[in-house]
């Protein structure tokens, strides 16, 4: 068996501990893995705006801001 | 399986009608409309001698899902919010075929386990009136595993900002909690958003 000076030998165990020390703590730091509750196909931005029942002059005044604003 | 029912894609915005709010407003309707859902609030559907709460249990029933922001509720103590959640938790409960499914979001982690403790089951998230992390909250909760980064709704959210600005100086609205600004809001979301995926 190889012999593994004592210097030698701290050294590896406090890498080793500094491993498990950074798994701990990315265990606890990382929230649950997934939220997620409901999963759909999303609507195109047109369907939305059916579904949402927007009018012309509403869209129309809309893209007036955006185009004025940006 | 995924389907394209408006009740599906529909998601009840139990919100706080306050004008510091409205950043997180903004971040939570475009965040919607980023993953394909339509924003639904109270403000949308005119009185018409109806009582509010009435309109709003009507709107909750239309929806598969709601949020219930529930960062506000302090001094002064408002009930509105919390008297809502109860409403969906008992629309859950009592019709379950409405399958009917909410989120919670929270000022402060945890902020919630002191004044509504029952909810502590249902996974508050917070958000600390960060648009961003309101952004977070509603892409981790209900959207796809791919699409848009919090980031990219992020810039959509500070377009929208722009573009709301003005549309409430054009009605004379202090904000948007107005039936019209509201519903030219969710429209210069649902643009910014198509501009968007059509740049992409």
């Amino acid at each position: 068996m190889r012999k593994v000076s004592k210097r030698a030998n701290e050294r590896r165990t406090s890498v080793a501990r500094k491993v498990v020390t950074s798994r701990s703590q990315a265990f606890y730091a990382v929230p649950k893995l997934s939220r997620r509750i409901h999963v759909v196909a999303p609507l195109s931005a047109d369907e939305i705006r059916e579904v949402l029942n927007i009018s012309k002059a509403d869209l129309d005044a809309a893209r007036r801001a955006i185009k004025a604003t940006e | 399986m995924a389907t394209r029912q408006p009740y599906d894609h529909s998601v009840f915005l139990n919100i706080p009608f306050d004008v510091t709010y409205e950043p997180v407003f903004l971040a939570i309707i475009v965040s919607l409309v980023a993953i394909g859902r339509a924003p639904r609030c109270v403000l949308e559907i005119p009185s018409q001698g109806r009582n509010r709460l009435d309109r709003i249990l009507q709107l909750m029933m239309d929806c598969k899902v709601s949020v219930h922001d529930l960062s506000r509720i302090g001094t002064p103590a408002r009930f509105n919010m919390p008297f809502e959640l109860g409403i969906a938790y008992a629309l859950r409960t009592l019709k379950p075929e409405s399958e009917h499914l909410f989120v919670i979001l929270e000022n402060k982690p945890h902020s919630l386990a002191s004044v509504i403790s029952d909810m502590r089951a249902y996974d508050p998230i917070a958000h600390e009136n960060k648009p961003l992390r309101a952004i977070s909250a509603v892409l981790d909760s209900l959207g796809p595993s791919k699409g848009f980064s919090a980031q990219e709704v992020h810039s959509l959210w500070k377009r929208l900002g722009r573009a709301s600005r003005k549309l409430k100086r054009e009605a004379g609205a202090k904000s948007v909690f107005t039936r019209t600004v509201f519903n030219k809001v969710v429209a210069a979301a649902t643009e910014v958003v198509r501009s968007a995926n059509t740049s992409l």
